[in-house]
């Protein structure tokens, strides 16, 4: 049996669970992380605050449940900041259809260079703007700029029309959600988490 | 009516969007370290199985660029 996430014990309903204190463990039996991600879906559809482990390295059952044992009121904590909310994803990129031949000089390679890190720059700066609570994930320059943020799932439409419509011309803007709160979790589990 | 500006989850793991997809992987790789500590942490049956697993994924980065 593999750990999919948790919930508050009172809303596990259904779900697959074992109960640990205030908490939820949901699991399902061990099978594809695409399985698992479906799973994560349907909970954060479905429950009013969900707390995902990542489908890929997802602990089994009963290390699961060693491990939030003692840390149930950081986790009941966590719930309480999920309740309500889903992570949003949002990718900017320089929309390179229509443009030209890629210099071949050592001049105009840095030129390019230098283009493209104060395009970077600028599109951080954008998304910081716009989404202050944004979390932005490590880049290069000349690679997309991502960002994850938490939000209510109805706001979500509302800032994905305000970044679309502030998005600077000739650069490309994807939003994707309501997901499960990933990223949040990631750093969440990181933090909770000190190697002995 | 679906938002053409903000992809549902299910939308975007269609595949029909490569960038939005790669996203989400490097979303979901990031993962979690719950593993790790008890790789280093819990003797017996689960630090080899960890253990194991720990070396099998390395690599995968590596080759990935990750590392």
């Amino acid at each position: 049996m593999i750990a999919v996430g948790l919930c508050r014990a009172e809303e596990a309903g259904e779900f697959d669970h074992v109960q640990t204190g205030p908490l939820a463990l949901l699991w399902q039996p061990d099978g594809p992380d695409t399985d698992r991600l479906d799973h994560c879906l349907a909970a954060q559809e479905q429950l009013g605050a969900f707390l995902p482990f990542s489908p890929r390295q997802a602990p089994k059952l009963a290390a699961a449940c060693d491990w939030i044992r003692p840390r149930i009121a950081a986790l009941s904590a966590a719930l309480d900041d999920l309740a309500g909310q889903g992570e949003m994803l949002v990718t900017l990129q320089p929309d390179t259809t229509g443009s030209g031949p890629r210099s071949c000089s050592g001049r105009d390679w840095l030129r390019e260079r230098t283009l493209q890190h104060a395009r970077l720059r600028a599109m951080q700066d954008c998304l910081r703007d716009l989404l202050p609570g944004a979390h932005l994930l490590p880049t290069t320059p000349g690679a997309p700029v991502e960002a994850t943020v938490l939000l209510p799932p109805d706001l979500m439409h509302f800032h994905a029309r305000t970044l679309h419509a502030a998005c600077p011309e000739g650069v490309d803007c994807r939003i994707s959600g309501p997901w499960p709160a990933f990223g949040y979790a990631a750093a969440l589990t990181a933090r909770l988490t000190e190697p002995t | 009516m679906p938002d053409p500006q903000l992809l549902s989850p299910r939308h975007a793991l269609s595949g029909s969007d490569r960038t939005l997809v790669d996203l989400v992987d490097r979303v979901l790789d990031r993962g979690c370290v719950i593993e790790g500590e008890l790789w280093l942490t819990v003797a017996g049956i689960d630090l080899v199985y960890l253990g194991l697993k720990a070396v099998l994924t390395t690599p995968d980065r590596l080759l990935r660029g990750e590392a």
